[in-house]
């Protein structure tokens, strides 16, 4: 039998080598692929014969655009609203990254750490240099000093206030890994028992685990949803911290 | 007649600290708070040590810097969970 870890293998489709580089086309990229195909057929499809009593296909497109518009306008306020665009693509690519996992014979790329890293690196990087364009180096600097505090405090909390600054893209990138990582781990786990028990107990068999496993199932749905909902408004808080400082 | 006004005003006092209480607890913002406090204290840790490891590595002074650091990101791991905790309870 596989190890359960096994589904989380990256196997290469086109092999791909530029400078000494392997950027081959793997199972990985096919899965993204698939991603941003769905949203573009989500999208267009609900969009396509738009009017102004909406078809179920619109309205859930209209749905998904003003629940990010709220998250927006609730932590951010109106000058939020032109990174819509960006938070709006993020929330829908790894919500269907999310998502596409869930299928059976499916590659969960949310599931690997360096792709959720590269993502959260980079709001990392769009987040300080908003801060340092909006308010200018100084002003950010400040940023790690609260005012309002003794001298002799500084030199504790601006170590504390720079570490906390940095360990933002890890932690938000490891809560993604390590939810979808363990979840699809534990599908499998339990999936393994359904064979071992439907195989050895003949008065249970496999009715159990399979029970469990539908469950299960139920629940990676909703933290499929869930992580995608907690990775976007972390992304809008760190842009409310970039634009109003304090 | 006056009891009965301010009977009715009591109870919709009642009523509106009710409904606030249980908008606050179905709150979004307090989905998944368990697994969110718990990876940013494992990840500030971590951050900090590769940090003082880095030091290490280039002014080439093994331990000292390693341990400055570990326990400072003992100390900003906790001190953010009470500031988040402080947050959510307000």
């Amino acid at each position: 039998m596989a190890s359960p870890l096994s589904q989380f293998e990256i196997k290469t489709i086109v092999p791909l080598e530029i400078f000494g580089y392997d950027i081959s086309f793997t199972n990985s990229s096919l899965a993204m692929l698939v991603t941003v195909l769905l949203i573009i057929l989500f999208l267009s499809l609900g969009l396509k014969n738009s009017s102004i009593i909406p078809s179920k296909g619109q309205s859930l497109v209209e749905l998904s655009y003003e629940f990010i518009a709220d998250m927006i306008g609730d932590n951010i306020g109106k000058e939020g609203m032109k990174y819509l665009s960006f938070i709006f693509s993020l929330f829908m690519f790894i919500l269907l990254g999310n998502l596409l996992g869930m299928l059976p014979y499916s590659f969960t790329w949310t599931s690997h750490i360096i792709v959720t890293f590269a993502i959260s690196f980079f709001i990392f990087i769009l987040v300080t240099f908003i801060a340092i364009a909006k308010h200018g180096l100084l002003k950010f600097l400040g940023f790690f000093a609260p005012s309002g505090v003794p001298k002799a405090m500084l030199i504790l909390l601006v170590p504390i206030e720079v570490i906390s600054y940095l360990s933002r893209p890890v932690s938000l990138s490891v809560r993604l890994f390590a939810n979808m990582m363990a979840g699809h781990t534990l599908l499998k786990v339990i999936g393994g028992f359904v064979f071992v028990l439907g195989a050895n107990s003949f008065i249970v068999g496999g009715a159990l685990p399979v029970a469990f496993l539908v469950a299960l199932t139920g629940l990676e749905i909703v933290i499929a949803f869930l992580q995608a909902y907690v990775f976007a408004i972390l992304t809008c808080l760190y842009i409310n911290d970039a634009i109003h400082l304090h | 007649m006056k009891s009965k006004e301010l009977k009715l005003k009591e109870k919709i006092k009642v009523f509106e600290e009710k409904s606030n209480l249980n908008k606050k607890n179905h709150s979004p913002k307090n989905v998944n708070v368990g697994i969110r406090v718990s990876i940013d204290l494992i990840s500030t840790i971590i951050v900090s040590i590769l940090i003082g490891l880095g030091i290490d590595k280039i002014f080439s002074t093994h331990p000292i810097f390693f341990i400055i650091f570990l326990l400072l990101g003992v100390i900003t791991g906790f001190y953010n969970i009470i500031r988040f905790m402080n947050k959510l309870n307000k």
